[in-house]
């Protein structure tokens, strides 16, 4: 998925559909052209000696995707799942290469249509997540949707950012009894 | 694929590993009949596909090179070591044109210089591909190559009108391969012998791919009283030697039914009974022989159909396979758990079928090493050429069947030891000869299949590695403390740290210390292993060895509180109860006796941070690596699994001791151990 199906050009197309989800009461929003599906949460195994960001992976049909869980990326107050917790597999660029992902969502809303011309752009303060990760935010009845960049959120340069914590985390010692 | 021409570019390049494979044949043997009717062959394919797709230049390009194979086969022109490294050139030219229909300039320009080159060699005028087909309009493009006998019995007056048979013979010669008997006419009579009457009668036997019509062709110029008889033989036909007689009317075809009743040896008995000249026997058993030699290579020739398939389709069967294999291992636990007869005769029956269709699905994606050596010779070739040194490089065991994903990546790490070999090992013709040994050196490069792994061996009678450098250069380095007591396989293995490098110059070869490191990566990484020896001034001997497959292996699973976890059976050297007497608490390592010796052990409960209670008894797992041996502490041992490996993706790359994962029979996911970076990590 790249910056042109997530923010359309304002001239090209009129609106945009996309599928509205909560991480810690923050409302985001994604353009539904690279979700796949939406699942109920599963049991998510994880893989040892990797960064918390990354929560695991689950089995989807016989395939092995893995699900991240943004809240952490973002900085935010982690509960723990409910009946309501959700993973959205997305598909999404990661180093080149089209992967399916899951992302944790604490609930899954709705498909919204919203008009291009109401997209504004980021405010350039004040926000809880990094600009970068942001291509417009928009106005919903009461919310306000954040529309994710999704392909920046999984920027290399990102990723070795979560992957270098890991390894600055002090690796386990020999047993000592 | 459907475009033509794709098609076409991947049809020339096979033509041209081909043309190459004959060339490096023909360097050794210049005048293989068989080498040059090959090269002959890619060339003119290319030519004419070329043409049809529009690759015109190309198609005039290989059009000089044809005409020049075309001038070796008659003998016209002669194959030297000059020109096969010309040809050599233009093939990679040719893979250049293969780009692009209408080329750039420049490389239109190449092609000029290279066709004067060819031109001046053949003697051919500069002419256009029109005049196409020089002597050989005979030989059919397609078709596959037919037996004919061919019987001829020239006329008695033929010497005396001027006939010679000899030149119908070099003509049929030059059609395919002929075996000639003759034999004396039925009117020769000793006592009115005439010197000038011709009572010789001959019987050809003919492996062509030329038409009936060609043949008859040869035949065209001779007096109208000759008798003439070609018959085709096909495959199926069997060639029994009574026949033979009496279709070249030696024998009479009731006489020798007669005979036959007798038995049992067919030619005996028809000398004895006195039908035909012993000689005559003996001519006509040598021409069965090459006639059922023929028919056995025209049966081999015409090979099993077989189609071409895209590598993103077989992994998609594989995938589904493996899919397959997890569901009905579900539907076993199902059955086990349900303790339902029918059930679990349906799990059986689905296990049979699935497991069929697992090994048929292997054996699918399975390809001979072979098809990389080629690669390799002319790799050694020009690079012995660039190093002014002499090397033969002998291959064996190319028929050795490997995973094709397992060849793709084995094969830069193996350009990288050969390079090693040609550029460090083995030395300048001149320094051979002083040490006493043949200038020429060699190198071996051999795979085979070895208790369900491959072995691969790169071996080669250079100067062998020298320990002491390897060592002085390691103390300087740092990676080795000054005054260590290594033994020489502790030294050997220092050459696979990275920035290691012992040539003395750094060449563009290799030298620059990047290299065995990544080479040892790389095999590790296919979950292969690299052992190394070395005799100074003998020689070096790689020793790699590798799973056949890493689409699955067999697995040791094992369990830490709730998690799963895979290690792969053939690192696996035995499971034992750890007991805590055992743990060396000073040094704040554990360490559990294993067979009078104390080895290091690594709790996977604590490195992996897997929450809750370990129980009272926890069971270790010895695994080997390399020379070392470890133990990776678990809660339990659950058993052996056939365990289909699954990529953890690009998120997940990286990720420190874990090669993959599987899904189990109850649809959960475990992690497949990556043994030796497991160690590597542990050791840190």
């Amino acid at each position: 998925m790249d910056d042109q199906t997530e923010l359309a050009p304002m001239d090209a197309i009129q609106s945009l559909q996309i599928l509205s989800f909560v991480l810690d009461e923050e409302w985001f929003g994604v353009e539904i052209s690279g979700i796949q599906e939406v699942l109920e949460y599963r049991n998510v195994t994880q893989v040892p000696r990797t960064p918390d960001f990354m929560l695991g992976v689950i089995n989807l049909r016989g395939r092995v995707i893995p699900v991240v869980d943004l809240r952490r990326q973002f900085e935010m107050h982690l509960s723990a799942p409910t009946v309501d917790t959700c993973i959205v597999i997305i598909h999404v660029e990661v180093d080149g290469e089209n992967t399916p992902l899951g992302i944790l969502a604490d609930r899954v809303h709705e498909v919204v249509e919203i008009d291009t011309a109401d997209i504004k752009p980021p405010p350039r303060i004040g926000n809880r997540i990094k600009t970068a990760f942001i291509s417009g935010i928009v106005r919903h009845d009461e919310h306000f949707i954040i529309l994710l960049r999704l392909s920046k959120v999984f920027a290399p340069e990102e990723l070795d950012l979560v992957r270098e914590q890991v390894s600055q985390e002090e690796p386990a010692e020999w047993d000592d009894v | 694929m459907t475009d033509p021409v794709d098609i076409f570019r991947e049809e020339a390049l096979e033509h041209l590993s081909n043309l190459e494979a004959a060339l490096l044949e023909l360097e050794q043997a210049p005048t293989s009949a068989e080498e040059i009717d090959a090269a002959f062959r890619s060339m003119h394919t290319i030519k004419g596909a070329a043409g049809m797709v529009g690759f015109d230049h190309l198609s005039q390009f290989t059009h000089h090179l044809e005409t020049l194979f075309d001038r070796v086969r008659e003998g016209q022109v002669e194959l030297t070591a000059p020109l096969i490294n010309q040809i050599l050139e233009a093939r990679d030219h040719i893979e250049r044109l293969l780009d692009d229909p209408s080329p750039s300039v420049e490389l239109q320009a190449v092609s000029a210089a290279q066709i004067i080159q060819f031109t001046e060699v053949t003697g051919e005028e500069h002419a256009g591909p029109e005049r196409q087909e020089t002597g050989h309009a005979s030989q059919t493009a397609a078709g596959e190559a037919r037996l004919y006998r061919i019987d001829i019995c020239p006329a008695a007056d033929a010497f005396r009108d001027g006939f010679d048979t000899l030149p119908l013979l070099k003509e049929l010669s030059g059609l395919g391969e002929i075996h000639v008997t003759t034999r004396l006419g039925s009117s020769f009579d000793p006592r009115h012998f005439e010197p000038e009457t011709c009572v010789l009668a001959l019987s050809v036997a003919l492996t062509t791919h030329a038409s009936r019509e060609s043949i008859e062709d040869v035949f065209i110029f001779v007096g109208d009283e000759w008798q003439i008889d070609i018959t085709a033989i096909t495959a199926d036909e069997d060639c029994r030697l009574g026949d033979l007689l009496v279709d070249q009317k030696v024998v009479a075809p009731d006489a020798l039914e007669q005979v036959l009743e007798q038995q049992p040896r067919a030619g005996e008995l028809i000398t004895a009974a006195g039908l035909a000249a012993p000689e005559t026997v003996q001519s006509t058993l040598d021409e069965q022989r090459f006639i059922r030699e023929q028919q056995k290579k025209q049966r081999k020739a015409t090979p099993e159909q077989s189609i071409k398939v895209p590598q993103h389709k077989l992994d998609q069967l594989m995938d589904q396979v493996g899919e397959l294999v997890i569901l009905q291992a579900r539907l076993e636990q199902l059955a086990l758990e349900s303790d339902d007869e029918r059930a679990s005769s349906l799990a059986e029956e689905l296990s049979r079928l699935s497991t069929g269709l697992r090994e048929t699905t292997f054996d699918i994606r399975m390809l001979p090493i072979g098809s990389t050596f080629g690669r390799f010779r002319r790799l050694v070739r020009d690079l012995a050429n660039d190093l002014g040194k002499e090397v033969v490089l002998e291959t064996e065991g190319a028929e050795t069947e490997l995973d094709k994903v397992v060849i793709d990546r084995l094969s830069d790490p193996l350009v990288h030891l050969l390079r090693n070999s040609l550029d460090h090992g083995i030395e300048t013709p001149e320094v051979r000869r002083e040490k006493g040994k043949p200038a020429r050196g060699h190198l071996w490069l051999s795979a085979s299949q070895h208790q369900g792994q491959i072995q691969i061996l790169i071996r080669d009678d250079g100067a062998g590695l020298d320990t002491e450098r390897i060592l002085s250069k390691a103390i300087e380095r740092g990676v080795v403390q000054p005054g260590a007591d290594l033994d020489p396989q502790e030294i050997y293995q220092l050459i696979f740290e990275a920035g290691f490098s012992t040539a003395q110059t750094v060449s563009d070869v290799s030298g620059r210390g990047v290299g065995m490191d990544v080479v040892k990566r790389s095999i590790e990484s296919l979950q292969g292993r690299v052992q190394l020896d070395s005799t100074l001034g003998k020689g070096t001997e790689v020793c790699i060895t590798l799973p056949m497959t890493l689409a699955i292996i067999d697995g040791l699973m094992t369990g830490v509180s709730r998690e799963r976890y895979v290690l792969p059976l053939s690192t696996v050297e035995e499971c034992v109860e750890a007991v805590p007497e055992t743990e060396d608490e000073n040094s704040g390592v554990r360490l559990i006796r294993h067979r009078d010796a104390l080895i290091p052990c690594l709790r996977l409960r604590d490195f992996f941070r897997v929450g809750g209670q370990p129980p009272e008894i926890e069971q270790t797992v010895v695994v080997r690596v390399g020379e070392a041996l470890m133990g990776i502490t678990v809660d339990e041992v659950v058993g052996h699994f056939q365990t289909v490996i699954k990529s953890l993706g690009r998120l997940y790359q990286g990720a420190g001791g874990v090669m993959g994962a599987t899904i189990m029979g109850d649809g959960q996911i475990a992690m497949i151990l990556d043994v030796g970076e497991l160690v590597e990590q542990a050791r840190k």
